[in-house]
């Protein structure tokens, strides 16, 4: 049993804020994801997890101990990096073997307890047959699984992740994501998963948390972090290509809401209309989010909701084909699955699925929702 | 702009070959990509084009004329490569400009030709912040930036790219790709471009050259080289995530020839028939279908009549991943979030027939 608590973590370098009042919590055997670019400050929080980096200011709390001041040993977790530090000296086996065998732990495994258990992960990875393998010997992907495999021997409590699959090329990322979400329900302990791939986040995440230079953003499930983000940086962050996020001003005609740019005005629905009275103040200047795939192209259209504009470029990706539409100097990115015949300079309208549409607020990127 | 052929092309490193014999045409104004892993040759055959790297045999012709013999700084080609070979002592904005002002060019360009050519490549590139900045003072994927814009600021008759975007993050690359892409298109240049990505090689080439060990593996637009795939190679090579392969035998006994694998029989459609006809029964095949053309249904039915069990979820936004476990086998399937309709527990799949692809396992030859 491991319920994490970190409660308003700061963590000063010198005059460098890297982490600015972070309070995240994660239950028992949750899977949490931190997400964010680089230098947001994610290993810095899973390093003072670990207990191998000190906190500034705030309290971590496992279960219901405070763990400010335990040493790593201690705390029951096991962390994995995205390089693997195996020992080139030493086989698969042994490497597995290894965090049994250390003094501290001797006394609670006997030999056979350490070959039963280093055989039972060892199948469960898929790395039973390179058991008396040298590191050298091994491939990327089976030395990234071996590294894992080292740091689920002891059963740790809390797991912590650090990019752990980052820097493999993109098919055998892929396989492992999916390995690994399967495995991780049977672990049994809580996790923690840093990454930058917001794929990553989406996939393993029972809760992800999205971080930006040293803040934190939003924690909420993979749905909603996808189709409620909470500010244009979250927006921005999941999806590929990103989301359009469009400058326009708000207007309000006879109690109708419509959102306006050169060249387009589209009425907004009832939830647009409630958020934006309730939200309190005079929002004018916002910016329109949608994603690629709930915007659509025709030749030509009755539709008063239609966005003239010319195609940019197409790029074909097999079943779909994403393509650039060139509004007003701005690039709208969209994606349609089937054959399209498009080239460059067509003219166009990109019809928008008026449900999907997101406003923000574009004095603080915060979305406008109903208070 | 210029059209270029490779004619029986090979390069030899000591004992090793490593391009065996490459017949190939890049037509004027076409935008070819050179796809292919680690060591399969594709470098070498644009250095040897670039005449960084001698020719062991072969011809290699540029704009009709025979270029074997010809220097590099005669053969009027603009290149840039992975490691960024940027001149350490000078601004970003001179090293771009620095192919217009050399010697033989000067007085082709004036001194505003100049500063507009470099400031508008600068803004399509996303260097306009950096411009007076040294190399030094750059990051990987900015320095990756600055060297593919000094190829392009000038005219050349073939632009030859060696992964000049390797070192740029996700979004950066996809930026870059569209940028290039339209710059091509808009100038009809001669581009020849290096690559393992073959995402990269999908959305900007006109056409691919799949490469592996030295040969050319297909040559095709990215509709036929992601459709009919001429190999297992190219197949698996192509396409993220990869072609799902079942192996299994050929069962001609009875009136329509069956796919007989450990998981199901599968009674090959009509298209396919007439590819296996001087088969025999027990001849290897191995079965391929992209995880877009799998079919998946909560009950069993004539599009959707094998069982399995759903393995791994992930709704990924855009679109979900569905593992499915039929058997010892993991078949791997895209679907559109909102078409989920069970994250667990027992499915029945079918394969859509026209997105079907048969090959003979010995040779790996499309069938």
């Amino acid at each position: 049993m491991s319920k994490i608590f970190l409660e308003h973590v700061v963590k000063k370098y010198g005059y460098i804020t890297a982490l600015n009042d972070l309070s995240l919590e994660c239950q028992d055997r949750e899977f949490v994801v931190i997400l964010g670019p680089s230098g947001a400050g994610k290993t810095s929080t899973l390093r003072m997890i670990a207990g191998v980096e000190a906190i500034t200011s705030g309290n971590i709390w496992f279960d219901d101990q405070l763990v400010n001041e335990m040493p790593p040993g201690e705390r029951e977790t096991a962390m994995v990096f995205e390089n693997y530090n195996l020992y080139p000296h030493m086989t698969v086996f042994d490497n597995l073997a290894y965090p049994l065998r250390v003094p501290k732990r001797a006394a609670s495994y006997a030999k056979e307890d350490v070959t039963e258990q280093v055989h039972r992960i060892a199948n469960m990875l898929g790395i039973d047959t390179l058991l008396n393998r040298m590191p050298d010997q091994l491939s990327g992907g089976q030395k990234q699984r071996v590294s894992l495999g080292r740091a689920m021997v002891r059963m740790p409590k809390v797991f912590l992740l650090d990019e752990p699959i980052a820097h493999l090329d993109a098919k055998l990322r892929h396989q492992l994501r999916a390995e690994f979400k399967r495995l991780s329900r049977e672990f049994n302990s809580t996790i923690i998963y840093v990454t930058h791939d917001y794929k990553e986040a989406l996939s393993l995440g029972d809760k992800v948390a999205i971080i930006k230079k040293g803040e934190l953003q939003q924690v909420g499930t993979p749905e909603q972090i996808f189709s409620e983000p909470a500010n244009t940086f979250v927006a921005d962050m999941i999806g590929e290509p990103a989301m359009n996020l469009i400058p326009a001003k708000l207007l309000i005609e006879q109690e109708r809401l419509f959102c306006t740019a050169k060249g387009f005005k589209i009425e907004l629905g009832d939830y647009e209309r409630q958020a934006v009275l309730s939200c309190g103040k005079n929002v004018s200047q916002v910016y329109i989010g949608i994603r690629p795939m709930y915007l659509s192209i025709a030749n030509g259209s009755e539709n008063k909701d239609a966005i003239s504009g010319e195609i940019y470029i197409t790029e074909p990706l097999g079943y779909k084909t994403q393509i650039s539409v060139q509004i007003n100097k701005q690039l709208f990115y969209v994606i349609v699955t089937g054959d399209y015949s498009y080239s460059i300079g067509d003219k166009i309208v990109l019809i928008p699925n008026k449900q999907k549409i997101l406003l923000f607020d574009r004095e603080n990127g915060r979305r406008i929702t109903i208070v | 702009m210029a059209d270029v052929v490779l004619r029986d092309l090979v390069k030899m490193y000591e004992s090793t070959l490593a391009v065996k014999s490459i017949n190939f045409e890049c037509k004027d104004g076409e935008f070819v990509a050179f796809l292919g892993p680690s060591g399969c040759g594709k470098s070498s055959t644009l250095r040897m084009i670039a005449g960084l790297e001698e020719i062991t045999d072969g011809e290699i012709f540029i704009d009709g004329k025979r270029v074997n013999d010809i220097h590099t700084s005669k053969r009027d080609v603009a290149m840039a490569f992975e490691n960024y070979a940027l001149y350490p002592s000078m601004t970003v904005y001179d090293n771009m400009a620095f192919p217009l002002r050399a010697k033989c060019r000067a007085k082709d360009y004036s001194v505003g030709d100049i500063d507009r050519i470099i400031k508008e490549m600068a803004e399509v590139l996303g260097l306009d912040d950096v411009l007076d900045s040294y190399p030094s003072q750059l990051s990987g994927g900015q320095m990756q930036r600055v060297s593919l814009g000094r190829a392009l600021v000038r005219k050349a008759k073939v632009y030859l790219l060696d992964e000049p975007i390797s070192h740029l993050d996700a979004r950066q690359q996809a930026d870059i790709r569209r940028h290039l892409k339209r710059i091509h298109k808009v100038y009809n240049s001669t581009i020849m471009y290096v690559t393992h990505d073959q995402q990269e090689a999908m959305t900007m080439a006109d056409r691919i050259a799949v490469m592996n060990n030295g040969e050319l593996q297909q040559v095709g637009t990215p509709k036929e080289v992601f459709d009919k795939p001429a190999n297992i190679f190219v197949a698996d090579f192509i396409g993220e995530p990869a072609v799902n392969f079942l192996s299994g035998t050929l069962n001609v006994n009875q009136e329509i020839p069956v796919f007989h694998c450990q998981v199901f029989d599968y009674p090959l459609p009509a298209r396919l028939r007439p590819a296996v006809r001087t088969l025999a029964t027990g001849h290897e095949l191995v079965l391929g279908i992209r995880p877009m053309y799998v079919r998946v249904s909560n009950v069993k039915h004539d599009d959707c009549p094998i069982g399995g069990t759903i393995y791994i979820y992930e709704n990924l936004g855009e679109e979900a991943l569905l593992t499915i476990k039929i058997c010892d086998e993991l078949i791997r399937v895209i679907v559109t979030p909102e078409r989920v309709l069970q994250t667990e527990g027992a499915v029945w799949v079918g394969f859509s027939e026209q997105n079907l692809h048969l090959f003979d396992k010995r040779t790996g030859q499309s069938l």
